[in-house]
């Protein structure tokens, strides 16, 4: 999904649990920022395509697959908060609603999915979030007024 | 930091150089009983521990981490490395770690909450350190400083160090499999 539903969805889930300081971080962070992770193959990118734009290319690294929560977990009981598990977890199930080749479990696993709902085009479902997520979002932060 | 780990290392290769010989040489000691006596060695230091002999537990450790540096040895000086061997050893270290730190949270040293979540690290760091060439060492040795500083400053240390490494050699993985995948389709 795009950064605009990653951070709708984040600030929705925010909202709900009430979360400041911190935890706000640590859920933006895990909801939104893990995305810049993709970042770390751009040299292998522009080693291939140059600054040719392509829409295929696998720039997503273990760090916001499911694998992830191997490491996720064990932080969060650490710093003794829930939030990393709960954002990270939203992240990996919208980009799951995303239609290209996934890896759950790698390195465990080569294990390929292209994730859920894949016949739906994708602009409608970006849409549906979009529209349902803003609408929380207003509801939400009206309340809180 | 895995350069320089693997200079120290080197380093100390050269020290135990002359022992490691004695003991394949002169007592016919193979990797494996070298493995097996740095784990019962290190099961003592976990005794001494729960007697609250912690001085002399990090002592005996010391021994323990001496004969774990010398099954290695043995074995590259000799050519007797072998897979079953590496396991065994690697069993027996990860075993040792985890009780010591155990240990150390039953005596109320450390949180046993903290000492779990430190062996779940290092046991994360050490499912991908094979393939991806990645450990950054930092164990069961981080308890000396550990005495001085407090042990629950080294386990702490100890977690977030694994945890990174798992990271790091989880990217490490994907990284090279990505640049194998990108040679085919050019």
């Amino acid at each position: 999904m795009t950064f605009l539903s990653h951070a709708l969805v984040t600030t929705a889930g925010i909202q709900l649990l009430g979360l400041h300081g911190s935890d706000l971080v640590l859920a933006y962070s895990f909801g939104v920022l893990i995305d810049f992770d993709h970042i770390i193959k751009a040299p292998l990118y522009f080693k291939k395509y140059k600054f040719k734009t392509t829409k295929h290319y696998n720039w997503r690294t273990p760090l916001q697959e499911p694998v992830s929560l191997l490491w996720v977990l064990p932080l969060s009981s650490f710093i003794n908060t829930y939030v990393p598990v709960i954002f990270i977890f939203g992240h990996i199930v919208l980009d799951y609603f995303v239609d290209y080749p996934k890896h759950p479990f790698y390195p465990y696993s080569n294990f390929e999915t292209r994730g859920f709902l894949t016949k739906i085009p994708q602009l409608y479902k970006e849409l549906v979030v979009i529209v349902v997520f803003s609408c929380i979002n207003i509801i939400l932060l009206s309340r809180g007024k | 930091m895995y350069k320089y780990n693997f200079a120290i290392a080197r380093k100390v290769d050269r020290l135990l150089l002359p022992i490691a010989k004695f003991f394949h040489k002169g007592l016919g000691l193979t990797p494996n009983n070298l493995s097996v006596i740095s784990f019962l060695v290190g099961l003592a230091a976990v005794i001494l521990v729960l007697f609250q002999k912690v001085e002399i537990a990090l002592v005996i450790l010391l021994i323990s981490l001496i004969f774990d540096g010398l099954d290695g040895i043995v074995a590259r000086l000799y050519n007797l490395g072998t897979d079953k061997g590496e396991k065994l050893e690697l069993i027996f270290d990860r075993t040792s770690e985890g009780i010591i730190f155990l240990a150390l949270a039953v005596r109320g040293y450390v949180d046993l909450r903290l000492a779990i979540l430190a062996i779940i690290a290092i046991l994360l760091m050490t499912t991908l350190r094979r393939r991806a060439k990645f450990d950054p060492g930092f164990k069961r040795s981080i308890l000396f400083p550990g005495y001085f500083v407090g042990f629950s400053l080294a386990l702490k240390v100890i977690f977030w160090v694994n945890l990174l490494g798992f990271i790091i050699n989880m990217l490490i993985l994907d990284y090279s499999r990505q640049r194998k995948l990108d040679s085919k389709t050019l």
